[in-house]
């Protein structure tokens, strides 16, 4: 494990393997949540500061107790026990701090399936806690980059004339395939 | 009466945007795009059915997380026994049945199941766990054989040479949902209708919908 392996696994998850358009998790909040810039570039930072908590968690969790007393099958059920845990918590700090908590981020973090789903495949691809880390940075940043680049190429949709059929949703999600077409070049 | 409100509830396109991560990430074959329609309708029945008989039990202030905790637990069941009776569907299916513990349209019908009554519920998650099942498979029809050829693995002799790969990507997927909404939204269009449900919120459905509304 070097410093070069964890820094592919980091740029790998913004570009190669970005979650919401790639392998297409989180995909509903990232076409929701885009429609004007400044919710984005929140809900990006919120989420990669959950999927970095949740990796840090979940990995121990799997390696010292769900391994050792070979409890695998209750991975999905503790997994989701873990982030959802971690959501409140979060949510609750926040809320002493500053009297707002996560608001409108919330249930956005607590029903999303790009978390799991990371927590999931980094032990399905038997990474170390670093490499986890090093992958859940990855993950978030990616949707940071995609959650605000995608917000600008929405608001230039909005002045466009849309044929009717496309109005609203399609148009949306013709705009992330091109968008995960320039992704694929990456790969 | 009754038939045509279970119906309405199950607008496409609602459906469709709840479930995109597994619309489009496992339409590229006939047999995931079946299996994962039938473990979503089979978790959605399930935990509609559980969550309607212990409603009562449950505090209003942990709704949202003993639901999850509600779902999670039927989707371990749903992939535990995938794992056991259709293994090469679940090795197909990969994360993506895992991570349907945190589904959006699951969840929302959970949501739905606390205010109708039991029957109702039923019914309603019936009508909408086919609708996305019909959906996947005749995405994962058009992808399959414009994009390997092929129909529930077995290779059309004719397609041989005029296949676009671009279609088995994830990309392709995306092409291929948009044409499906764009389908759909020719024939019935959404009808906007003021959400406030947990699932709408962690979606973004409202803002989807009322984007007019708010410039």
């Amino acid at each position: 494990m070097t410093v070069k392996s964890l820094f592919l696994i980091m740029m790998g998850g913004i570009l190669v393997n970005n979650y919401a358009l790639e392998k297409l998790l989180g995909l509903t909040p990232f076409l929701g949540y885009t429609r004007r810039g400044g919710k984005a570039a929140g809900m990006g930072i919120a989420i990669t500061v959950i999927l970095l908590l949740a990796a840090a968690v979940t990995w121990p969790i799997q390696t010292y107790v769900l391994d050792r007393f070979a409890l695998g099958y209750m991975q999905i059920l503790v997994f989701v026990a873990v982030i959802l845990a971690l959501s409140y918590a979060v949510n609750a700090v926040l809320k002493k701090s500053d009297g707002l908590g996560l608001g409108v981020y919330f249930p956005v973090i607590v029903l999303n399936s790009a978390v799991l789903g990371l927590c999931l495949s980094n032990i399905g691809e038997g990474y170390g806690f670093v490499e986890a880390l090093a992958s859940a940075l990855g993950c978030g940043l990616g949707f940071l980059l995609g959650m605000t680049v995608f917000a600008e190429l929405r608001e230039k949709i909005d002045d466009a004339c849309v044929p009717k059929a496309f109005r609203g949703l399609p148009i949306t999600v013709l705009a992330a395939f091109i968008f995960s077409m320039v992704l694929t070049a990456f790969k | 009466m009754k038939n045509e409100s279970i119906l309405k509830s199950a607008n496409p396109i609602t459906i469709l945007f709840l479930g995109a991560c597994p619309a489009v990430a496992v339409t590229n074959n006939v047999l995931s795009a079946l299996g994962m329609g039938i473990a979503v309708l089979a978790a959605m029945l399930l935990s509609s059915a559980i969550i309607s008989a212990v409603k009562s039990l449950i505090p209003q202030k942990v709704k949202v997380a003993a639901y999850i905790l509600i779902i999670a637990g039927v989707v371990s069941l749903v992939q535990l026994l995938m794992n056991a009776f259709l293994p090469d569907i679940y090795r197909m299916l990969g994360v993506y049945i895992a991570v349907s513990a945190v589904d959006l349209l699951i969840f929302s019908k959970a949501e739905e199941t606390a205010e109708l009554g039991f029957k109702r519920s039923m019914g309603d998650s019936l009508a909408t766990g086919l609708v996305f099942l019909l959906a996947l498979v005749v995405m994962a029809i058009f992808r399959e054989i414009l994009g390997s050829g092929s129909f529930a693995g077995l290779a059309i002799p004719f397609m041989k040479g005029y296949t676009m790969s671009l279609l088995t990507q994830p990309s392709g997927g995306l092409l291929m949902f948009a044409i499906l909404l764009a389908v759909i939204n020719a024939i019935r269009p959404m009808q906007a209708k003021p959400e406030t449900s947990f699932a709408a919120a962690a979606s973004g459905i409202y803002t989807e919908q009322n984007g007019e509304d708010e410039k």
